[in-house]
């Protein structure tokens, strides 16, 4: 793996970018460099964020900056995925197909798959978390089976459910509350990948696994599936 | 407990204090104030710490009611504001009596006004700030927009203030350019378009929010590739999606982002990017990394410098 580069993301951050490929093995590097950065209680860092094949440390602006990207350059070259929290294993129930997945039929048809086919190539792949983004909780997980991989929709909908499971391109997803989206939604999860008031928060976190599971309607009970951000309005 | 009712909401009134730091890497977006000067100076003016929560006042503003005797001050975007029968122009210190309203009025200059209470805003912390996400329903009065009925605990009052309006204004709210640092060494970079872009003259549409500003350019900018991998995004951070319009992203901004990067906005003006309404014209500007620094120094002593007039 060739050495990231480094360089400045505006004036109070650092961009560290590693080789633009979704690779389990170049995420388990960033994960750890994240651990090591957090390890090093720089005075006036605050947040230190994995991206896909990326990853930024932002600092307070009056934090002193000289050495930084030195620094970064040194434990960015420490090899392994040594230390990193051990990664959990979550199980994730998917109720696929139906309301819940009103997109699985065309799924179906762009990969020239049965619907049945779509859902066994969907659960038989253990993920990896590479990133939270987009909305609080939201998993980025990888990497697709190849014969799944579909683009996003042409026109993405002003809302998808909260707990509804997407594909798009090598990626697949949940989105833990109701948001505007592009994915291609195949099922819905009556877990809850959010809520502020938990610790920690989310319930995955980069480096994490996840396999789905395949669950009835029942599943859902009767309390809607969602994130829990905060008390109603 | 003191709190400070809300007859009418205005357009967008919402708490915000500095941000919401530490948890970006759970996908949870920063917030906070949009402009950073005039908030900082409001609390500044009465002695809150830096930390304190206020109100942010967008384009059309409240009608605000004081349950008990607050001193307050507003800065940033210059509105005619009545308290009881006393008529002030932003920005001013002011006493406000149990039982008077705070009517925020005509608008004359900018987009975002701050009203800091002594004592500050004391809604419940949430992910270690108050700040409110609107999206995420996270922080200030339930994760939204204030509306008519709420009342918004606050302070109590130290000892009452003179009222004081020296006739000053935070002079970044009429400035109309945004100076531009290139974009990081990454895949989502594109360095042409950040020289492209520079010397733009770019138009604010109403396609902007707090989480970000769409604009159309008066040159056209290359129509960069689709969507890449998701990195992690900073306030000012200037995108190019496919339509070749470019997105200036602002505090609710989300964590990270698929889009191709042309530059990043200096520090020292996101104040004066907070201040812009759709329809609002400006430039961008090529900035060094030296001349920016300097340029976020000059801006801290400017709204300083406020401050210290309001003292004499």
């Amino acid at each position: 793996m060739r050495a990231p580069r480094i360089s400045r993301l505006g004036e109070h951050a650092w961009l560290i970018a590693f080789e633009p490929r979704l690779d389990a093995e170049v995420n388990a590097s960033i994960v750890a460099l994240a651990e090591r950065v957090r390890r090093q209680c720089w005075p006036g860092l605050r947040d230190v964020v994995p991206g896909a094949a990326t990853l930024a440390v932002h600092f307070a602006p009056d934090a002193k900056s000289e050495g930084i990207s030195e620094s970064l350059g040194v434990l960015a070259a420490a090899h392994g995925a040594d230390h990193h929290r051990p990664a959990n294993l979550v199980e994730v129930p998917v109720c696929y197909g139906g309301e819940f997945g009103p997109d699985l039929v065309e799924v179906a048809q762009r990969t020239s798959l049965s619907v049945d086919e779509v859902v066994r190539r969907h659960l038989g792949v253990e993920y990896r978390v590479f990133m939270l983004g987009f909305l609080p909780g939201f998993p980025y997980l990888g990497v697709v089976d190849p014969a799944l991989e579909v683009n996003r929709r042409a026109e993405p909908r002003s809302r998808v459910p909260a707990g509804s499971v997407g594909l798009a391109g090598q990626q697949t997803g949940i989105y833990p509350s109701e948001s505007p989206g592009g994915w291609q939604i195949i099922g819905r999860t009556p877990l809850r990948l959010f809520d502020a008031s938990s610790t920690p928060p989310t319930t995955l976190h980069a480096g994490d696994r996840v396999r789905f599971v395949a669950v009835g309607r029942d599943a859902f009970g009767e309390r809607p599936p969602a994130s829990s951000p905060g008390p109603p309005a | 407990m003191i709190t400070v009712g809300v007859e009418r909401p205005g357009l967008l009134t919402t708490i915000q204090d500095g941000g919401r730091w530490g948890t970006q890497h759970l996908g949870v977006p920063v917030s906070g104030w949009m402009d950073s000067c005039a908030a900082r100076l409001a609390h500044s003016l009465l002695d809150n710490a830096e930390a304190a929560a206020l109100f942010e006042v967008t384009w059309l503003g409240p009608t605000l009611s004081a349950d008990g005797p607050l001193v307050i001050a507003v800065t940033g975007a210059e509105f005619s504001i009545r308290i009881g029968d006393r008529a002030l122009t932003v920005p001013f210190v002011a006493s406000v009596a149990t039982g008077e309203t705070i009517g925020f009025g005509e608008r004359l200059a900018g987009a975002r006004a701050y009203m800091a209470v002594a004592g500050g805003v004391l809604v419940p912390p949430v992910l270690g700030s108050r700040a409110t996400d609107v999206r995420a329903r996270l922080g200030g009065i339930h994760g939204r927009a204030l509306r008519a009925g709420d009342r918004v605990p606050v302070g109590d009052t130290p000892a009452e203030r003179l009222s004081r309006a020296p006739g000053l204004r935070c002079g970044w709210i009429a400035e109309r350019r945004l100076r531009l640092l290139p974009p990081p060494d990454s895949e989502a970079s594109l360095p042409g378009s950040y020289d492209v872009l520079c010397d733009a003259t770019c138009t604010v549409t109403p396609r902007s929010d707090r989480m970000g500003y769409r604009m159309t350019c008066d040159r056209p900018l290359a129509v960069a590739k689709g969507h890449l991998l998701s990195q992690p995004t900073v306030a000012g951070m200037v995108q190019l999606p496919p339509d070749g319009n470019p997105i200036l992203l602002m505090a609710d901004r989300q964590t990270t982002g698929g889009y191709a990067i042309a530059g990043v906005v200096a520090q020292a003006d996101l104040p004066v990017a907070a201040q812009l309404l759709p329809g609002d014209t400006f430039r961008f500007e090529a900035c060094s990394w030296d001349a920016a620094r300097l340029a976020l120094a000059a801006r801290e002593l400017e709204w300083r410098a406020l401050a210290a007039e309001f003292m004499t």
